[in-house]
């Protein structure tokens, strides 16, 4: 059993803009919370939902799912896809008592460094906020008092 | 002659009592909706005599999830295994309809005889069995035609028969005397008895007349390669329910589960009406079709265990009747079975 | 039981003949009272056996995906029939290789219902819980009554699109069938995970709702992939909610709402409440209802740039 818990989250970023934009914030000597673990992507649209799931169930607190702004995707419209996909599941997850703010979804571009830093800073904080993830797990762990 | 005891209303609370002493109760009661075994809280009557609980209880002594050995990550990412030790609770399973209780012979046998499993055979030596003589048979039972009936006692510790007033307690194996010694029941005189063999009577009239399954290990040989087993199984759904609630039932995979820091290796419930049960790595199944997972399921009761056993692995619950999504009546498959004549059979697969 | 119509009897025996079609799909009764089973007749001089009534309560729609390439007849009601039209726009059927027998359903029985009502065995039914128009006796219980709960929810009695038709089609009801979805979206979110966890608590991992689903047609499901392995589709909690929450899922935009998961579950585990949620987001955000027109594109396969965005940081 850990110490002191640290939010674990996985983010799932499209090769052309978002994992860019997490370069930018690298090359820029950006700060943001170390909690990520980034998994590249080759498009938003290739993140099925059961990846999503799959993550929650092994053990992340939570997920990001980042691509491209909608009409940038560099495959025409794999984003336009993704989000259709993205917007049930989300709603869905929340239905079935996931707290909102597990699963989260966003566009970011090869140039928005800052607002990558700034995503995981405030993803981290509200995964952080929610405590450790205890539904849909096969890693429950006691909630730290 | 059987030692016999009389269990008069007025006594059941207390008796109850002295099982509870003996070890945790389960019997059937209601849950969600559904009749089925359970363990039984402190202060929870159980539900006795509403007939076949929806499930059988082979769970008691072969759940659907056993932990067989337990692993955990170290500090050093080194991991330790630790095997799960049987479950040596004294149990008492209470109300066992006859035919489930006679599938405990073969469950045994598969359990405890070339193979020692320890974790069934933990449960079976500390769990007293007290069947419950059937008062209801329904039209999908044919416990009669392959040799069972509602009042017998195969396979439990005790019986108990509702006579007027109460009932009657008869011992059957030792375990079960020396338990009912201790319980201070007085002995069944005539009258008592006399009661019981009519209810068993009265029950054993109430079931459908049927064709005995005597020797129907020697009809399939040579219907291997019959096309009666896709035609019977073409409206099957491969759901398995079947073989879930089947008493007799038994292939189990195993599984590594992975849990908080470490995990599990797990034997859960595996079953012959899925494609994926006998599929080789290399992609190739056996089995291609659901005809030929039918055929093995026949097979595996009717001619198989026979063979190796010497017992049936059917005990004819009708569960499997009662549950199927499809409502496949295996008694329809095994009629065919009877009908098929061995030179149909074609020299390919089914 | 019931038999077909004479009429229709006569009309499949001579589509059999004429080879219009292989093999028909119906039902006929099986060995339990008050419950039909599926029929596959292949020789005209079979459809006697053919019946329509309440206890014909399975799908029969999810048997198509094992006659690809040949041509069939089959008997729908009009659950059933929504469930062919999600399948058929998603190009794995064609109507012209079908000859559908539409029944005007009023309704299926559910047996596990009226046992509990009746406190006996199937075959100790009272007269007084038979259906009303029930030729075996009484006729006191509306079916109404005794109808399986997701009855209550039909979209649609009698198919729209049908070569025959068996029965006089019943007033269509349009219910508000996401009542129940609104009523739990309402809760608090512990709630709402406490509701479900209990309610899939139920489930034993036999994988029928998959079995018995029309849309559920993937070569090898995500349960049975070996690389990667999904799960350990052992019974703990975690791996059933995952099968639950995943296969489910699959069904966004596909399912139509013809209930069979629910009513062939062995377990009685509600898997309407989580399918409709899907049917009503996919309903509320893309005006889609994956039952009523084959030609449409299926809301996932398509996206409009004006798609809410709402959702995203």
């Amino acid at each position: 059993m850990e110490e002191t818990w640290e939010p674990k989250i996985v983010a799932f970023l499209c090769n052309w803009c978002s994992y860019a934009g997490a370069d930018l914030a690298g090359s820029s000597r950006l700060q943001y919370p170390p909690n990520v673990r980034v998994v590249r992507v080759p498009c938003s649209g290739r993140v099925s939902p059961i990846i999503i799931v799959a993550a929650l169930r092994q053990g992340m607190d939570g997920v990001l799912v980042s691509g491209c702004h909608p009409g940038d995707c560099h495959y025409l419209a794999g984003n336009y896809y993704a989000r259709r996909r993205f917007t049930l599941l989300q709603r869905y997850l929340e239905y079935l008592g996931i707290e909102p703010g597990r699963v989260q979804f966003t566009w970011i571009s090869a140039s928005e460094g800052t607002r990558f830093a700034e995503v995981i800073t405030e993803v981290t904080e509200s995964v952080r906020a929610l405590g450790p993830a205890q539904r849909l797990t096969i890693n429950p762990r006691e909630v730290q008092p | 002659m059987p030692e016999a005891y009389h269990l008069p209303s007025g006594q059941y609370d207390a008796w109850l009592a002295t099982l509870r002493r003996h070890g945790r109760l389960i019997a059937p009661v209601m849950r969600e909706g559904e009749y089925r075994f359970d363990v039984l809280a402190d202060d929870e009557l159980p539900m006795l005599g509403r007939g076949l609980t929806r499930r059988s209880p082979k769970w008691v002594f072969f759940p659907q999830h056993e932990a067989m050995l337990r692993f955990r990550r170290q500090a050093d990412d080194y991991a330790s295994a630790e095997v799960a030790q049987p479950n040596n609770t004294p149990q008492v399973l209470l109300g066992v309809a006859p035919c489930d209780a006679a599938s405990l012979p073969m469950l045994d046998r598969i359990f405890m005889d070339n193979y020692h499993d320890p974790y069934y055979a933990a449960r079976r030596r500390n769990t007293l069995v007290i069947a419950l003589a059937c008062a209801r048979p329904t039209s999908t039972c044919f416990c009669h035609a392959l040799g069972g009936g509602p009042a017998d006692a195969a396979g439990a510790d005790l019986l108990l028969t509702v006579i007027d007033g109460g009932y009657l307690l008869e011992t059957i194996t030792p375990a079960g005397q020396s338990a009912a010694a201790g319980w201070g029941l007085d002995p069944a005189d005539g009258d008592h008895r006399e009661q019981a063999t009519r209810a068993h009577a009265v029950a054993v009239e109430k079931l459908k007349p049927i064709e005995s399954l005597a020797g129907i290990e020697a009809k399939l040989e040579g219907l291997f390669n019959h096309p009666l087993w896709r035609e019977a199984a073409e409206k099957c759904i491969a759901c398995g329910t079947c073989t879930y609630n089947c008493p007799e039932c038994h292939c189990f995979d195993i599984r590594d589960l992975p849990l908080a820091d470490g995990g599990e290796r797990v034997r859960g419930w595996d079953a012959c009406m899925y494609a994926q049960f006998t599929v080789h790595a290399s992609g190739h199944n056996p089995r291609p079709d659901q005809g030929a997972r039918w055929r093995q399921r026949i097979m595996h009761k009717f001619s198989y265990l026979p063979a190796n056993i010497g017992l049936y692995g059917c005990v004819g619950c009708g569960r499997c009747i009662t549950s199927c999504p499809v409502r496949l009546d295996i008694r329809q498959v095994l009629d065919a079975v009877r009908r098929a004549l061995p030179e149909e059979a074609s020299r390919g697969t089914v | 039981m019931s038999q077909l119509p004479a009429e229709v009897r006569a009309c499949i025996a001579e589509w059999l003949a004429q080879g219009e079609i292989d093999l028909f799909i119906g039902y006929e009764a099986s060995s339990l009272p008050f419950q039909a089973t599926p029929a596959f007749i292949r020789q005209p001089e079979e459809v006697d056996r053919l019946i329509w009534d309440a206890t014909c309560e399975n799908n029969l729609v999810s048997f198509l995906k094992r006659y690809r390439g040949q041509k069939v007849g089959i008997m729908l009601k009009g659950c059933d029939a929504r469930s062919l039209v999600s399948l058929m726009r998603e190009g794995q059927w064609i109507r012209e290789r079908l000859r559908i027998v539409a029944a005007a359903c009023p309704g299926v029985l559910d047996v596990r219902r009226m046992v509990e009502l009746a406190h006996t065995e199937i075959e100790n039914l009272p007269g007084q819980l038979l259906p009303q128009g029930w030729q075996h006796g009484e006729t006191l219980t509306p079916l109404a009554d005794i109808r399986h709960v997701t009855c209550a929810l039909c979209l649609q009695h009698t198919p729209t699109d049908y070569d025959l038709l068996v029965g006089d089609p019943p007033p269509e009801e349009h219910p508000d069938s996401f009542a129940a979805v609104r009523e739990i979206e309402a809760l608090s979110s512990d709630e709402r995970w406490q509701f479900f966890t209990q309610e899939l608590s139920k489930c034993n991992l036999c994988y029928t709702c998959r079995n018995t689903c029309p849309m559920c047609y993937c070569n090898v499901c995500f349960v049975d992939q070996d690389a990667p392995r999904w799960f350990t589709a052992t019974t703990a909690p975690p791996d059933i909610h995952f099968y639950q929450v995943m296969r489910t899922f699959h069904l966004a935009g596909r399912c139509a709402g013809c209930y069979a998961c629910t009513r062939v579950c062995p377990q009685g585990v509600n898997l309407w409440l989580l399918l409709d949620k899907l049917r009503a987001d996919v309903w509320e955000l893309y005006q889609d209802d994956a039952g009523t027109n084959p030609d449409a594109k299926p809301p996932l396969t398509t996206y409009r740039e004006e798609d809410d965005n709402s959702f995203v940081l």
